[in-house]
């Protein structure tokens, strides 16, 4: 069943001209970020090469694939609705959960390309600039492995966020739009509880949440004073699993009770 | 034996019913023509049926399985409203979509393409297709698989005069077979040149469910004229045996049980009421759908169109 579903997804996505068209933008975005930290480094130091790229490779571009990963979510899943095709689906012999299925596989499937285009892009800049001369601090191989962990797991969560947005409001543009406008929301509301010296409740807000599991910071192994609310990251991994299926659920939910 | 059976369906949108309390059978090899006006619950009942649509209560069985088991495993197929499709795929990829969903071979794409005379501009996007050609997509998808139901809704709407006679000869060939065919149309000519069985539906309840040949074959209908066309309409509701009275500006139409037109022309005769022009002709469907569809049905005063 997962193999048919996921023909079925990949051949929707692959022969769509608009998705080629997110990931080229996508991969300009990438190859400028990582070509400047590259080109910077070159003419005006420290070098930006491995080790020490790690921390940039697996972060810096981070918020820019996940907010692609949601729009691309976004347009996959609320486009079925415009064409009525999630209801053809149904009608073709696929049953509900099967097509929610389909796009629960797509949505890794999508973070997972999209943050590991940015892991080769920024691995082979990073990988030309390193000489075996150059020894600069490293962390343990389980922070990056952490951090790596928990930027797809911030992706996870954004573009679970864009499916429920999706089959809640049905059409592409409102739910792209959504889905970007949803950050705003979530700033501002953090902000405004700060204000209130309410910080620690700010921090569970799931935006914040994603924010915090996309900075490098948080997967030190010791505690850093510069953060306003430091999680322990096993506590950060557990809030951002916990909001990703919240939405998943509530997504589930909709889809599955409200009439196509 | 019924191959799809309908039971107490019924559908609330909060203090709006749609549908109510429908119930009707359909039997194998029927062709069976799903008629109502517009907002009469006919795309409802259909997309209940299709499972797309949650009923609120009722029980719907296709081939002595649910509607669920009969669509996974390919016993039902169909189209709901419009032609539903990926606009950016080409009518044979969108197959092949089709093809995998139902679990099928490629290999019956072509065949299906051909019979709907769209191998062509199969490896045409569809968003560049006409509405006729989305429509012989929509019949080629739900062929495949060679479903033993097929339903339609509405398969012509939208056409032009050319696309809908390319549909309805579609249709008359796919009748030929011994599948079993609802088709949901606004188009009663269509119905009575292709269906064997009607079911009409008004504000969401069922008004007659027959066979075409009832309908249309054994009763007479009879027109009169006079010049006073208020004074013809009074004396023939007086009539024992005129039942069904319709007026028009120019004429009465009734039907006659129990009595001859000579009985009735003698009667009015007696009144002082003559006639100039007493006709008889069958029913059509037109007039049977508007006798139960129009709002004055019950008080009898609405002409046959």
């Amino acid at each position: 069943m997962m193999p048919k579903l996921l023909w079925l997804e990949w051949f929707k996505l692959r022969r769509r001209l608009a998705t080629w068209g997110v990931y080229i933008a996508f991969l300009t975005l990438t190859m400028f970020l990582f070509g400047v930290s590259f080109y910077s480094a070159r003419h005006r130091g420290p070098y930006w090469g491995f080790p020490n790229a790690w921390e940039d490779i697996l972060t810096e571009g981070a918020p820019i694939a996940s907010i692609f990963g949601a729009v691309l979510v976004a347009l996959t899943v609320s486009s079925e609705f415009e064409w009525r095709t999630s209801r053809q689906s149904v009608i073709d012999g696929l049953s509900r959960e099967e097509w929610l299925l389909g796009k629960l596989l797509l949505i890794p499937a999508i973070c997972l390309a999209l943050y590991g285009t940015q892991i080769v892009i920024g691995g082979a800049l990073a990988f030309f600039d390193t000489h075996p001369s150059h020894k600069l601090f490293f962390y343990p191989a389980y922070t990056y492995a952490t951090a790596g962990l928990g930027v797809l797991l911030g992706m996870l969560w954004y573009s679970t966020a864009a499916l429920l947005i999706s089959v809640l409001v049905r059409s592409a543009g409102p739910a792209i739009g959504l889905t970007l406008i949803y950050q705003i929301f979530d700033n501002i509301v953090a902000r405004t509880l700060r204000g209130y010296h309410l910080d620690v409740i700010a921090a569970w807000l799931p935006f914040q949440v994603h924010n915090s599991l996309l900075e490098f910071r948080q997967y030190w192994p010791h505690p850093s004073a510069t953060l306003d609310y430091r999680w322990a990251t096993p506590d950060l991994l557990m809030a951002g699993i916990g909001w990703a299926m919240v939405c998943l659920l509530a997504a589930g939910c909709v889809y599955l009770r409200r009439d196509l | 034996m019924n191959v799809l059976e309908v039971r107490e369906l019924t559908k609330r949108y909060g203090e709006k019913t749609a549908v109510e309390d429908l119930t009707f059978a359909v039997g194998k090899g029927q062709i069976f023509g799903f008629l109502g006006p517009n907002g009469s619950g006919k795309t409802t009942t259909i997309g209940m049926i299709f499972g797309v649509i949650a009923p609120t209560r009722g029980a719907i069985t296709v081939l002595g399985e649910s509607n669920r088991a009969a669509l996974a495993r390919g016993r039902l197929s169909g189209t709901l409203e419009q032609p539903n499709f990926h606009p950016y795929l080409t009518g044979r990829d969108n197959l092949r979509l089709v093809a995998k969903m139902k679990g099928l071979d490629e290999k019956l794409i072509a065949p299906a393409l051909a019979g709907v005379d769209m191998l062509e501009p199969a490896d045409r996007e569809v968003k560049a297709y006409s509405l006729g050609m989305k429509q012989r997509l929509a019949l080629a998808a739900a062929m495949l698989g060679d479903p033993e139901v097929l339903i339609l809704d509405e398969p012509t709407n939208g056409l032009d005069p050319e696309g809908m006679r390319e549909i309805r000869e579609i249709l008359v060939l796919l009748s030929r077979s011994s599948r079993t065919i609802l088709i949901s149309t606004h188009l009663l000519d269509e119905v009575a040149k292709i269906c064997t069985h009607v079911a009409i539906l008004k504000r969401g309840r069922l008004q007659l469910s027959r066979s075409v040949a009832e309908l249309t074959g054994t009763d007479v209908c009879f027109r009169l004229c006079a010049d006073d066309i208020l004074q013809l309409a009074a004396a023939v509701r007086q009539y024992d045996f005129a039942k069904n009275i319709r007026t028009s500006d120019d004429a009465v139409y009734l039907d006659l049980t129990g009595a001859g037109p000579a009985s009735l022309n003698r009667y009015l005769c007696n009144r002082g009421i003559y006639l100039k022009e007493l006709s008889s002709h069958r029913h059509t469907l037109e007039e049977a759908f508007l006798a139960v569809t129009a709002p004055e049905a019950a008080t009898g005063t609405r002409a046959p169109a």
